[in-house]
């Protein structure tokens, strides 16, 4: 599987575009180094140095190259509630959103099917990246595929784009849900013990989900790239 | 004490020789409506390959008690709420299924921890003694038993008296589950489950019922199962797709709808059951094989084998998922699948 429209977001992280869909959609949940971007641009106060810290309680930094099976969570933000992942996207720009239920459902299905690649690498996303962010994702992807090896998981790309065992991701309920906010996902259950099924549409919404802070709680971005031309 | 307990729990007539006193323990007990027949021969092993006919139901419920030991924080409390939880709920399952608190003291005991179920909220650490003593009637198979779930101390890894001897008596007559959470061994030493079981056994040789008459069966219920980072994919599923769980979920689904079921959702029939059992007996053999491929679980093994010890495996999630926030559970509880111990305990017990 070779995916022919890569889109890259504002911190150089690649997005694909959803088969069938006019979005792209960020082929990793957003890591730390994406929001620490944001994180130096923003000046109203919410996010300063305190918050970070809080974030960082619940679940620790961690460089690429001590990235490993047992630890490859640490690279990605969690913690975070609803209403600052959309800061994020704001911040990102036009067209950027959380994704809703239904995007995320389909690139799950796309991805557990219909994906026959070893690699990311072979799909093309990482030839574009700069090294920086390469070496991340490289990381990343190869912690997944000992974290699959160890538990006789087979490692598709709905597993190295870490639909599965990665984190819950805040998604946008569509519908006549009162929630506005579910978590699709499965975590790694060293990270987070869950027997979650997002197969199956298992949407996890916790109690007070506008304001506690879950440390298995991240997101991705979806980008609407329609919404720059009406912008326009 | 026991003529006391006897009058309490309305038991009329115990077999004599499974007799039993529950005294300051820590233990889920099953055991019929009086009064009981002496126990049936053993049945041969079961040989789940090539499924035999389900055997006919005894006329009279077999006197069957499972014993509880598990090691501090290895979720021994959330595993009793758990598991009285899903007993309440098997009469979405079984038609003649009827379940009652057999006083006040334990229907409000249960309340309260339905109660607490219900606000999200775990065992705190420190959890009082507490009783609970339930009526089952009606499940298939196994017919009327009473659960009787009380916690307190543990004879093989509770808190021993001063004088060195452990202030509980202990039912060694009756299958031994023993709760083990191999997320909180808390140790990298492969001879620790080892020396654990051996300390177990011990405690078993001490107490008066002859070891050689009466060999140890032993259930080993891996607890905290949604928290085990390799376990193979094939028992993870399982511990998702828990039929009896999903029956929970639809009726809470048709309850927020305001549909009450006027019928069990699903019918665990005699088939349904012999069916689950085969699983059950699969699990276990999964589990076995799995463990066997670990120094330590090759170590559990041998002892068992050389103690000639009945020994069955199953796992357990009792809340379903790890989320917490400030020390409650984010989500709602969601066992999975703290009804096999019971199970095995019930098949175990016919001998």
């Amino acid at each position: 599987m070779r995916l022919e429209a890569v889109h890259l977001d504002p911190t150089g992280f690649p997005m694909i575009r959803v088969p069938g869909a006019h979005v792209f959609v960020h082929c990793l949940p957003v890591t730390k180094v994406q929001f620490e971007h944001f994180l130096c641009d923003a000046t109203d106060g919410h996010f300063d140095a305190r918050w970070y810290d809080v974030a960082l309680r619940l679940n620790p930094r961690v460089s690429a190259r001590r990235i490993w099976r047992g630890n490859y969570w640490n690279a990605f933000l969690s913690g975070v509630l609803p209403a600052e992942a959309e800061r994020f996207a704001a911040w990102c720009g036009t067209g950027y959103r959380l994704l809703r239920t239904s995007e995320w459902e389909r690139l799950y299905r796309t991805l557990d099917m219909g994906s026959t690649a070893s690699s990311l690498a072979e799909t093309g996303l990482l030839s574009q990246l700069a090294p920086r962010q390469r070496e991340l994702i490289t990381q990343i992807e190869r912690a997944v595929e000992d974290a699959c090896e160890q538990s006789g998981d087979p490692c598709y790309l709905v597993e190295r784009m870490l639909l599965r065992l990665g984190l819950l991701e805040w998604v946008s309920i569509e519908g006549s849900n009162p929630s506005l906010w579910a978590g699709l996902g499965e975590p790694h259950p060293a990270f987070c013990g869950n027997l979650f099924v997002p197969a199956r549409g298992d949407l996890i919404q916790p109690a007070e989900e506008e304001s506690s802070r879950l440390a298995s709680f991240g997101f991705r971005l979806a980008f609407d790239p329609t919404m720059v031309q009406k912008d326009r | 004490m026991w003529k006391f307990l006897k009058k309490l729990f309305g038991i009329e007539d115990p077999p004599p020789p499974r007799r039993t006193t529950y005294h300051s323990s820590s233990s889920v007990s099953t055991w019929p409506s009086p009064p009981s027949p002496a126990p049936a021969p053993p049945p041969p092993p079961p040989s789940f390959s090539a499924p035999e006919p389900v055997p006919e139901p005894e006329p009279e419920p077999l006197w069957s008690s499972l014993e509880l030991v598990s090691a501090p924080q290895h979720g021994k409390t959330s595993f009793l709420w758990a598991l009285s939880f899903m007993a309440r709920k098997l009469g979405l399952v079984w038609p003649e299924y009827v379940f009652w608190p057999q006083d006040d003291t334990t229907d409000e005991s249960f309340r309260s921890m339905l109660r607490t179920m219900d606000h999200r909220e775990l065992p705190a650490e420190a959890t009082p003694s507490s009783q609970l003593r339930l009526s089952l009637r009606g499940m298939e198979r196994w017919g009327d038993r009473r659960l009787f779930v009380e916690e307190g101390r543990d004879p093989v890894f509770g808190a021993v008296a001063e004088d060195g001897v452990s202030q509980r008596e202990f039912n060694w007559g009756v299958p031994v589950c023993w709760l083990m959470s191999l997320p909180d061994l808390g140790t990298e030493d492969s001879q620790f489950v080892d020396l654990q079981l051996d300390n177990l056994i011990r405690t078993r040789m001490r107490s008066a019922r002859s070891y050689e008459g009466e060999p140890l069966r032993l259930v080993v219920a891996l607890s905290k199962a949604d928290r085990i980072p390799n376990l193979p994919r094939e028992l993870r599923e399982y511990l998702k797709i828990d039929p009896l769980a999903a029956v929970v979920k639809a009726e809470t689904a048709l309850s927020e709808m305001g549909v009450e079921p006027d019928r069990p959702v699903l019918h665990f029939d005699s088939k349904a059951v012999q069916l689950y059992l085969e699983t059950l007996w699969g699990v276990h053999e999964t589990i076995a094989d799995w463990l066997r491929t670990t120094l330590t679980g090759s170590l559990l093994a041998r002892r068992a084998d050389a103690h000639q010890i009945s020994l069955r495996f199953c796992l357990i999630s009792a809340t379903g998922s790890d989320l917490r926030s400030n020390g409650h559970l984010a989500i709602p509880w969601r066992p999975r699948r703290v009804l096999d111990p019971l199970f095995w305990a019930l098949e175990l017990g016919c001998r």
